[in-house]
């Protein structure tokens, strides 16, 4: 199990989805682990409400060793939003 | 080791710090039963966990994982020249469950672009990215998906050969309409693509300036003129087929089974006629019919742009159209039988 600082580097890009860039942000390394689980993927994938996704995010991530925050989640969630909404012009 | 990617499907296909980087959503058995791909991620977008938990690959993960999974080997492939009927019918193909139907995603306009954003991409590259990634988009939702059809935006006309080259054995149709409908269509409601500088302006010679300082209708129909005259050249070389939208859906009847080389049910052709009364992009509404109502509100200028730059392409398309009446007479009879209400006349 490992353990993160909490938080990340002022300036850094919240690119979580980036499977290159997982062991250098708490909250990509956890999302790496949701994706090789099927008993996160269903203990997360029932949510249909943003703030209690979060909320149980941070939850599952502590109990794994991710020390990552709530706005660390929300900055990802914003971040997949922007760069779907955002095709045409990548 | 490659990634396992199962339920999961490709949806962007951009470039990041110079290296091409693919986007997936785990879309798991959700059918594409929306008018769009797009439309179809939307949708699964609703839950918070699917927009969240994404996943970025390379693009040799998109070759690797297409070479070890097993996907559908494609059908048919259509081609437009936009608003002229395909959305329709690639849904008529759509209602049918064994049948996943691909319509203009997003991540094959990535690659697309490609060499327009990207001068260093080789035609190699592009043909092996496009093969993986039509590929990843035909693994099934379900066990009765058996049947797959792609559906490219109007301007991939361009690389219809590249398609051809990569998919020798499957059958392309490109769908056509007369063109001051269709010009009309995109001056009341313009196309996402076909915005100055998102459609690549170099295609049609021109530069990102001057393509935003000409006049719509010009700049519009130079571009739809520009795919069909592709088009035409394809379909003299015997690389596609020309599916006139006054044919529609009737002919669908016959594409079918003698096109594509798929025998349709009496209650398969029934699941498709009932599709043909709903409006195709907004499926919630019935379809009204074809109005005069877009060429009472075009604007003259249309008509001069569409004969300029549109009609000499349509018209040696629609020359070597499927025609209904040159079909043997069991094939027309079938055809309008099952789908013998034209649109014009619904």
């Amino acid at each position: 199990m490992q353990l993160y600082v909490l938080g990340k580097k002022a300036g850094k890009s919240v690119e979580p989805a980036n499977e290159d860039s997982g062991s250098r942000d708490p909250f990509n390394s956890f999302r790496r682990m949701v994706w090789g689980s099927q008993t996160l993927q269903e203990r997360l994938s029932g949510f249909e409400n943003e703030d209690a996704l979060i909320a149980e995010c941070v939850a599952a991530g502590r109990e794994y060793g991710f020390a990552f925050s709530a706005k660390d989640v929300d900055d990802a969630l914003r971040q997949g939003e922007r760069s779907w909404k955002e095709r045409w012009i990548g | 080791m490659s990634a396992d990617l199962a339920g999961w499907l490709p949806i962007r296909f951009f470039w990041r710090h110079d290296q091409p980087v693919v986007d997936w959503a785990l879309m798991g058995t959700c059918r594409l039963a929306d008018a769009f791909f797009d439309e179809t991620v939307d949708r699964v977008f609703r839950n918070p966990f699917r927009k969240l938990f994404r996943r970025e690959t390379s693009a040799d993960e998109l070759l690797n994982w297409a070479a070890m999974s097993q996907g559908l080997q494609p059908r048919g492939f259509i081609f437009h020249m936009s608003r002229c009927g395909s959305t329709l019918l690639s849904q008529m193909f759509g209602a049918l469950p064994r049948c996943r139907v691909v319509s203009e995603p997003h991540a094959l306009f990535g690659i697309m672009r490609g060499q327009f954003r990207k001068a260093s991409v080789t035609p190699e590259q592009r043909a092996s990215w496009l093969k993986a990634m039509i590929t990843a988009l035909g693994h099934p939702a379900n066990a009765t998906e058996t049947e797959y059809f792609v559906k490219f935006d109007s301007w991939h006309c361009f690389h219809m050969r590249l398609v051809h080259d990569m998919f020798p054995g499957v059958a392309r149709i490109f769908v056509i309409r007369d063109p001051v409908a269709v010009l009309a269509s995109h001056m009341n409601y313009p196309a996402g693509w076909i915005t100055p500088g998102v459609f690549p302006p170099a295609l049609c010679g021109l530069t990102l300036e001057t393509s935003r300082r000409m006049a719509r209708e010009e700049y519009y129909a130079r571009i739809i003129g520009l795919i069909c005259n592709a088009a035409a050249d394809l379909t003299e070389q015997g690389l596609c087929i020309p599916i006139d939208y006054s044919q529609l859906p009737a002919l669908v009847y016959y594409l079918l089974p003698r096109i594509f080389r798929m025998t349709i049910s009496e209650d398969e052709s029934e699941l498709m006629r009932i599709r043909t009364m709903k409006h195709s992009k907004l499926p919630d509404r019935q379809f009204q019919g074809y109005s005069e109502e877009k060429h009472r509100k075009a604007m003259p200028g249309i008509y001069q742009a569409a004969a300029r730059w549109i009609e000499p392409a349509y018209q040696r398309l629609r020359a070597a159209a499927l025609d209904l009446n040159s079909l043997q007479n069991h094939d027309r009879e079938l055809c309008m039988k099952q789908g013998g209400q034209h649109f014009g006349r619904i």
